[in-house]
C-alpha cells in the first residue's frame, strides 16, 4: 500500500464508515478484503483514529461495493459529494460537485431516494435532521422518496466527537452518497449470545469475522485452528467459504455435551448455522509436539486464539517434576498408567514459537496464520516473535483494560520453509523470555484488579 | 475422520523417521453426502498425497479412483467428484491409526482421532 497525501491524491475518494469500535482493527480488515479481491485502495488520512470516518481512494463504485459486502467493521462505503466544517460552505461543495458532475446528477435524479442524517457523537431530534436534510433541497431531484429501498441513499454525516457539550459545533460535515453497505448484519447472525454451545473462551462474533478477514480466507480455501475450543475462528471462515479443521489437547471440549436430551458441541454449531459441509474434522492434540502433519505446505490458513492459562489451562503433554525424578533410563515409573496423559504448564513464549515454527512448515506460501497474542501495558514491537519464513502485516490492539491488552497479529508465509535452515532449534536456540507475554497467567492471576472481559466489543453478557 | 485428514497427518513419536503415511483400520464407516466443492478440491489436488489416499480408499471398498491423476485433473468434473468422495465423504467413525515404525495405536472414536501422546514419548 502506498501512503499518499489527501490532496495530491487524483483519484477518487470515498468515504468509509465504520460501525466498529475496534479503531484499530478497521483499516487492517478492509486492507485485507482489497487485497482477497485484487483491488487497489489507498488509505488517504491516519488510519488509527477515533472518529468512525475515514477518506480512502478506490477506482470505481464497484470496487467500494465489493469491500463492504465482505467487512463486519465497514457501516458503508459513501462517495463524498462534499466535506466541510458549516452548512454554508458545505452546500457550496456540493452545488460545485453537482455542476461539475451533470452526468451523474442526471442519472440519479430520476431514482428513487432517501437521506440520513447521523452524528458522531451526538443523537439528532427528527426535526434536527430534517432541518439539515431541508439544507440539500436545491439538488431537486425528481424521483420519489422512498424510505424502503430507495435506490440512491444519501448520507449526512456530522463528526462532533465523543463526550462533546451539546454547543460544540461539528468538526466537520459530509454530503454523500452510498455505494455500498458493510455487513455489520452478521454480528447479529453469528452472536454469542444464541450460539447453541459455548465456552469461556469463546470469541465474539465480530472480532472472529475480522480474524477470518485478516487470514483471507475464501471458498476454496483449508483453514485450521490447533486450539479450537468451541470453534469460534472456525465458524467464521466457513462463513468466507473456508473448510475448517480443528485440534485441542481436550477431549471434553470437542466431545461438547448434553443438555436436555440435546447435544452440544461445534458439530451442532455448525448445524445451527448450516455449514455443516465446512467442517472437514476435529482433532485431539497436543499442540507443543510439532510434526503431527505431512512435512509439506497444507493449509492456507491458520487462526487462532492460543491459550495462555487465564480462563483456559495451557497445557501440554510432560511428565511433571515428581514423575520425571522417578522416570530414569526410560523406564514407567511404578505404579505409572500410561493411558493417563499427564500435562504440564505451557508457556505463552513457547506457544508463540510452535505456532510460528507450525506456520512456517504447513502453511502454503502465500497462507496466513493469524492470532492472538495476549499482553500488557508493558507490550513493546519486538515482542512479536519473527521466523524467517513469515512477514509481519498487521498487528492490532485491543485494550481489555488499562493494564491488559490483546493484539491481533497477522503474519504472511512468503519463504518456502527449508529443513536446513528453519528448524526449531536454529530459530530459537533460546525462547525470548524479556516479553510483556511472558508469565501472563501469573501476572495476571496476581492482579487484583483484573478484569477478564474486553473494555469494547460485544462479549458475552 | 475424513481420509483427507488421514491423508495430511503423520505419527511424530519421538525417534520416529518415517511417520507417514498413518496405517488405517476402520471398525465403523459411515458415507456421508457432502456437497462436491470444485473450488475446494481444485485448491488441494495438489497438496494431497494422491497413491496414499488412493490406496487407503480401496482398503475400505471405494475403488473408483484411477490410477493417476488425471492430465486434465483441474477441469475434469468426474474426476473431481470421486476425489471429492475420497476426501470428504467417507466417514471413519471408529477405528485406529497405526505409525508404521514404532508401532504406536492412535484410536478413533466418534470420529474424533486422538493423536495425543504419552509422556514418555514426547
Amino acid at each position: 500500500m502506498e501512503e499518499v497525501q489527501q490532496d495530491q491524491y487524483n483519484g477518487k475518494k470515498y468515504l468509509a464508515y465504520f460501525g466498529s469500535v475496534h479503531n484499530e482493527f478497521r483499516i487492517p480488515e478492509i486492507l485485507s478484503i482489497a487485497d482477497i479481491l485484487n483491488i487497489n485502495i489507498t488509505i488517504l488520512e491516519e488510519q488509527i483514529k477515533v472518529s468512525p470516518f475515514v477518506v480512502v481512494g478506490l477506482s470505481c463504485d464497484s470496487d467500494a461495493q465489493r469491500i463492504a459486502e465482505r467487512s463486519v467493521t465497514l457501516k458503508a462505503f459513501l462517495e463524498v459529494w462534499g466535506e466541510a466544517a458549516t452548512y454554508d460552505h458545505l452546500q457550496e461543495e456540493v452545488k460545485s460537485f453537482a455542476n461539475a458532475n451533470r452526468d451523474l446528477i442526471e442519472i440519479i435524479s430520476p431514482k428513487s431516494f432517501k437521506f440520513v442524517v447521523e452524528a458522531y457523537g451526538r443523537k439528532l431530534t427528527k426535526a434536527q435532521q430534517v432541518e439539515k436534510m431541508d439544507r440539500f433541497k436545491f439538488l431537486n431531484f425528481s424521483g420519489q422518496i422512498a424510505m424502503k429501498d430507495p435506490q440512491n441513499t444519501f448520507w449526512i454525516l456530522e463528526d462532533i466527537g465523543e463526550h462533546a457539550p451539546p454547543e460544540v459545533l461539528p468538526k466537520k460535515i459530509y454530503f454523500t452518497r452510498e455505494v455500498g453497505l458493510g455487513r455489520r448484519d452478521l454480528i447479529d447472525k453469528y452472536t454469542l449470545k444464541r450460539r447453541k454451545y459455548l465456552g469461556t473462551t469463546s470469541m465474539d462474533a465480530e472480532l472472529s469475522l475480522i480474524s477470518a478477514n485478516q487470514a483471507r480466507v475464501r471458498a476454496g480455501s483449508l483453514m485450521v485452528d490447533p486450539f479450537v475450543g468451541t470453534g469460534s475462528f472456525l465458524v467464521a471462515c466457513a462463513h468466507f467459504g473456508a473448510v475448517t479443521v480443528g485440534g485441542d489437547i481436550d477431549i471434553r471440549v470437542l466431545r461438547g455435551k448434553t443438555e436436555d436430551g440435546e447435544t452440544k458441541n461445534i458439530n451442532s454449531n455448525f448445524q445451527q448455522y448450516e455449514l455443516q459441509p465446512f467442517l472437514l474434522d476435529l482433532i485431539r492434540l497436543d499442540h507443543s509436539t510439532n510434526n503431527l502433519w505431512k512435512n509439506t505446505p497444507l493449509f492456507d490458513a491458520i487462526v487462532t486464539d492460543p491459550p495462555y492459562g487465564v480462563r483456559a489451562g495451557a497445557k501440554k503433554v510432560g511428565l511433571k517434576k515428581q514423575s520425571l525424578k522417578r522416570l530414569e533410563n526410560d523406564q514407567l515409573p511404578e505404579g505409572f498408567v500410561p493411558h493417563i496423559t499427564q500435562t504440564v504448564a505451557y508457556s505463552v513464549p513457547e506457544v508463540m514459537a510452535d505456532l510460528l515454527d507450525f506456520a512456517a512448515r504447513n502453511l502454503v506460501v502465500g497462507g496466513y496464520l493469524v492470532y492472538w497474542l495476549p499482553t500488557t501495558n508493558d507490550y513493546k514491537p519486538s515482542d512479536i516473535p519473527t521466523h524467517p519464513c513469515l512477514e509481519l502485516i498487521a498487528n492490532s490492539e485491543q485494550p481489555m483494560s488499562t493494564k491488559w491488552r490483546r493484539r491481533l497479529i497477522t503474519v504472511k508465509k512468503t519463504i518456502p520453509f527449508d529443513h536446513k535452515q528453519h528448524s526449531k532449534e536454529l530459530v530459537w536456540p533460546e525462547i525470548n523470555v524479556d516479553v510483556a507475554h511472558a508469565n501472563y497467567a501469573m501476572k495476571r492471576m496476581n492482579d487484583p484488579n483484573r478484569m477478564d472481559r474486553p473494555l469494547q466489543g460485544s462479549s458475552v453478557t | 475422520m475424513k481420509l483427507l485428514t488421514h491423508n495430511i497427518l503423520q505419527s511424530n513419536v519421538k525417534g520416529v523417521k518415517n511417520g507417514y503415511p498413518l496405517m488405517l483400520k476402520a471398525t465403523k464407516i459411515t458415507i456421508l453426502d457432502v456437497p462436491v466443492n470444485f473450488e475446494f478440491i481444485k485448491n488441494i489436488m495438489g497438496r494431497i498425497d494422491y497413491q496414499v489416499l488412493r490406496a487407503v480408499a480401496i482398503a475400505l471398498g471405494y475403488t473408483e479412483l484411477p490410477a493417476e491423476i488425471p492430465g486434465d485433473a483441474d477441469t475434469n468434473e468426474d474426476f473431481m467428484r470421486k476425489l471429492h468422495h475420497a476426501l470428504q465423504n467417507i466417514e471413519v467413525e471408529e477405528g485406529e491409526l497405526q505409525c508404521k515404525e514404532s508401532g504406536r495405536v492412535f484410536p478413533i472414536n466418534n470420529g474424533i482421532p486422538n493423536m495425543l501422546l504419552h509422556e514418555n514419548e514426547v
